[in-house]
């Protein structure tokens, strides 16, 4: 999509325009970060948001469960499709087969597949589910202040494995700051941008503005500018992806910019398309698509990023699961237990981990979905206690407030 | 100070003349263009409506020129030989938009259908909704955001773009005639009218209760892409409809068929808890902050006197002090930033820019991720991103549009007198008169509202 792209004027007059304008946003970082001069050993944490409510059940289906064929597995064509169109992984699971690259990673111990998780809201609500997984709260308030994985960027301190303190540490791709990333450590967000930029004298006026009485608008301008004049430098498309141009852009951002020596060490992306109301299909339809688009990006990442690979994880979650059965559209309605991934070469993969419940009537949670039995905290308080290094007693108290219950989840990571 | 304040929060900024309208009474002002947009002004021949769209939608599944048969040669693209894509109508509709903001009289009735539209958000994300964002705009809230909140209500959630949006015409009934006992309903629309238009999501509804709404809601359809000949308009497919009596809220209502769905409409309308957080919503929208307890009663005492008369909760908020307060907390939404730049400078903006300019800085117009619509509270907008991408914009538009007064008279024409000494010396002191306006655009007094 050209209406994306970037075009080298813009490029060249950014390049001009970190000459007059310091790096300034970031003074507000936290101090006592020290610079580990081998920055492509840092740790690198992605978090990848699939929005809409992913079908757990139908990305890796438990074909080891009696219960499961006789509610998905409904007519001849489903039960062939169950048959022949999945990777097994072990005796209990297996996966869609549209994840073949992903299936890859898990052999090549890769990948770890959470089963049967799900945040604390059990309403079935996108916004509050989603924003229970991104606030880190025991339950929805409205307008929560922080997200807790800005909470973490804060406790982050020196002799970090995220990096020195002049390096953009964190970024949202998206329009808008998602609340996973509000809160007081410094966020770039970032989208692709075509039209030209102010020139740097305009700028200067405006952040000077700002600075006289709105000082809101002064730190949301400063750190556009930065962000901006950091990520527009060389920026090419690379990866080929199924997903749609935005998409792919995202993606492309991610790849291109978390693999820099000088890139963000910890980011958030939304994958968005999983709420399969109706003729959600299988291999084939809107899920077999979402599929698809998902392996390609788990494959975009993994080329991509292949430089820090090592020391990267990347965590695939999404708000809630689906029904247990389909509904009469073919689709799936709000549900609650559904599966989390994990990709990196930091992760210690082959694994799939599951209390699983069962899928037989008496077993569903209100007779409809698939009951969770692990916290999604447990899964996010492992990977930032094992990969970034975060106390417990922090990740208990301030990131995760009134989680003590939801243990971390260990060996997460090598 | 009082001018500024109905230019900047219950308007789009000022146009030429907008001021000196204002200046003896601005309150007074206010509540005459509220009551005279109880008739709303009519659109230009040629925009579309839900019987429009489904001929479209036919043209294009046939592959045949439109028809002229329908009285309809008024309907104006660029290319009257190409059936109008949904991207075509998207430009149509955001031209109908700019024009309104750059000539209406009222502009209290354009920020009106903006915190509707996004109240009740339907989205081109779903497919089968593209072409009928405008449509709903138009045919469901125009019309009804001065009556009581269950007029309303029931125009929004029966318009054929909401039934689509959110799934209700794909919901059938285990056990009616077409579901034999295998279908099942679906919960989307039921949920999120629950959640999002009335009660709110601790709002006393629990899982059955969306159970028994989304049951009675069943059967509630529009044929708009179908090809059996029905209408395209909203219509009640008793086929489809979950039969038998419903407990809802602890109510039972009895099996009426259609009216099932809308008198637990009626009675979700009346709930208090709807009130509430409607009430809160509109306020958020227009005063910001925290709604003040007080303000909050008397706005819920005009509802309840009125039964819920949204007119009249308007102008209870429009004679409120609270109102009036000189602090200004909501950053614009960038469509209310660009809908505002182009009433200032009395411009029209291409409609293919307008669309990719407002992506760029946050808002795919038309095609908002979720039901939830865009932010809406004082700090929704402030990514930084989003910020550089106005200041950007901003650039970009002064340097293709002049204006023949002085900055400082479009500022004061703009935002009313008297205007903030940084901005003015900001204006004063800028290098060119692009840079100036550049500086005006994105001044505080603009940004916020």
């Amino acid at each position: 999509m050209t209406k994306y792209a970037f075009s080298l004027t813009s490029i060249n007059r950014r390049d001009l325009l970190g000459v007059s304008i310091p790096l300034f946003a970031w003074a507000h970082a936290p101090r006592a970060l020290s610079a580990s001069g081998q920055t492509t050993e840092d740790s690198r944490l992605l978090l990848v948001l699939l929005r809409g409510g992913l079908d757990g059940l139908s990305a890796v289906p438990p074909v080891g469960d009696p219960a499961f064929s006789q509610l998905r597995a409904i007519t001849a064509f489903t039960e062939m499709e169950l048959q022949n169109n999945i990777i097994p992984l072990n005796s209990e699971f297996a996966l869609n087969a549209n994840l073949s690259r992903f299936g890859q990673l898990f052999h090549q111990r890769q990948a770890i597949v959470v089963h049967a998780v799900a945040t604390s809201s059990r309403n079935r609500s996108h916004f509050e589910a989603q924003d229970v997984l991104e606030s880190g709260l025991p339950s929805a308030v409205s307008n929560a202040a922080s997200g807790w994985l800005n909470r973490a960027l804060q406790t982050i301190s020196a002799g970090s494995r995220v990096g020195s303190e002049k390096d953009i540490r964190a970024l949202a791709i998206a329009p808008t700051m998602p609340l996973i990333m509000r809160g007081s450590a410094p966020v770039g967000t970032w989208q692709p941008q075509s039209f030209e930029g102010a020139d740097p004298d305009t700028i200067a006026r405006a952040i000077s503005l700002y600075r006289q009485n709105d000082q809101l608008l002064a730190d949301a301008l400063e750190r556009g500018v930065v962000t901006d004049q950091i990520l527009s430098r060389r920026l090419r498309p690379k990866a080929t992806t199924r997903a749609g141009p935005e998409l792919a852009e995202a993606v492309n951002a991610v790849v291109s910019l978390m693999a820099r020596a000088d890139g963000p060490r910890i980011a958030t992306m939304n994958v968005d398309g999983w709420d399969t109301h109706i003729n959600q299909g299988f291999s084939r339809g809107r899920f077999g698509t979402q599929m698809q688009v998902l392996d390609s990006i788990v494959g975009a990442l993994a080329d991509g990023l292949s430089p820090i690979w090592a020391n990267t994880v990347v965590v695939l979650v999404t708000e809630f699961g689906r029904t247990a059965r389909l509904n009469g559209s073919g689709g799936t309605d709000h549900g609650t237990g559904t599966v989390a991934l994990l990709i990196g070469g930091a992760v210690n993969g082959g694994r799939v981990i599951a209390d699983w419940p069962g899928l037989a009537q008496n077993q569903l949670f209100e007779g409809r979905d698939l009951t969770p039995t692990t916290d999604l905290r447990s899964v996010f308080k492992g990977v930032l206690h094992e990969h970034l290094g975060i106390s417990e007693t922090k990740l208990n108290s301030f990131i995760f407030p009134q989680s003590t219950a939801a243990r971390p989840l260990t060996n997460l990571i090598r | 100070m009082h001018v500024g304040v109905a230019l900047r929060r219950f308007g789009l900024c000022g146009a030429p003349g907008d001021s000196t309208a204002l200046i003896r009474d601005p309150r007074a002002v206010l509540l005459a263009d509220l009551e005279a947009s109880r008739s709303p002004h009519p659109f230009a021949d040629g925009v579309l409506t839900t019987d429009r769209a489904s001929e479209l939608f036919f043209a294009k599944r046939s592959q045949k020129t439109i028809s002229k048969s329908s009285g309809h040669e008024t309907f104006q693209l660029e290319n009257h030989k190409r059936i109008p894509t949904t991207g075509d109508i998207h430009r149509q509709d955001l031209a109908a938009l700019n024009e309104r903001a750059v000539n209406t009289s009222r502009p209290i009735e354009e920020r009106l259908t903006i915190f509707w539209s996004n109240h009740f958000t339907v989205s081109a994300v779903r497919p089968q909704v593209g072409m009928l964002i405008g449509v709903f705009e138009r045919e469901a809230l125009r019309p009804n955001f001065h009556k009581p909140f269950a007029e309303l209500l029931k125009a929004a959630v029966l318009h054929p773009a909401m039934l689509r949006y959110l799934d209700n015409t794909a919901s059938v009934g285990t056990h009616s005639v077409l579901g034999r006992g295998r279908a099942s309903i679906n919960e989307n629309l039921a949920r999120e009218v629950l959640e999002l238009h009335t009660l709110g999501v601790n709002g006393g509804y629990s899982q059955d209760d969306v159970t028994a709404f989304a049951c009675a809601l069943s059967g509630w359809t529009a044929g708009i892409w179908d090809t059996s000949g029905q209408s395209s308009h909203t219509f009640f497919n008793e086929r489809r409809h979950e039969p038998g009596r419903k407990v809802f809220m602890g109510k039972e209502y009895a099996d009426s068929g259609p009216d099932q769905a809308i008198e637990m409409l009626d009675d979700i309308a009346r709930h208090p808890a709807t009130a509430r957080h409607v009430i809160r919503r509109l306020t958020t929208h227009f005063i910001g902050g925290t709604v003040p307890e007080g303000l909050l009663s008397r706005l819920i005492s005009a509802w309840n006197d009125t039964n819920g008369d949204l007119s009249t909760v308007m102008s209870t908020l429009i004679q409120s002090d609270e109102a009036w307060s000189p602090t200004f907390s909501c950053i614009r939404s960038p469509l209310e930033f660009t809908l505002s730049t182009c009433r200032i400078l009395n411009i029209f903006l291409p409609p293919v820019s307008h669309i990719h300019d407002l992506a760029a800085m946050g808002q795919p117009v038309f095609r908002a991720t979720s039901p939830k619509g865009w932010p809406d509270s004082d700090n929704g907008w402030t990514s930084p991103d989003g910020i550089k991408t106005r200041l950007d914009w901003a650039f970009k538009i002064a340097r293709t549009h002049t204006v023949d007064i002085s900055l400082l008279e479009l500022a004061e024409q703009a935002f009313g007198p008297p205007i903030s000494s940084g901005t003015r010396n900001a204006i004063q002191g800028a290098a060119s008169s692009r840079q100036g306006l550049a500086l005006l655009l994105m001044a505080p007094e603009m940004q916020r509202r």
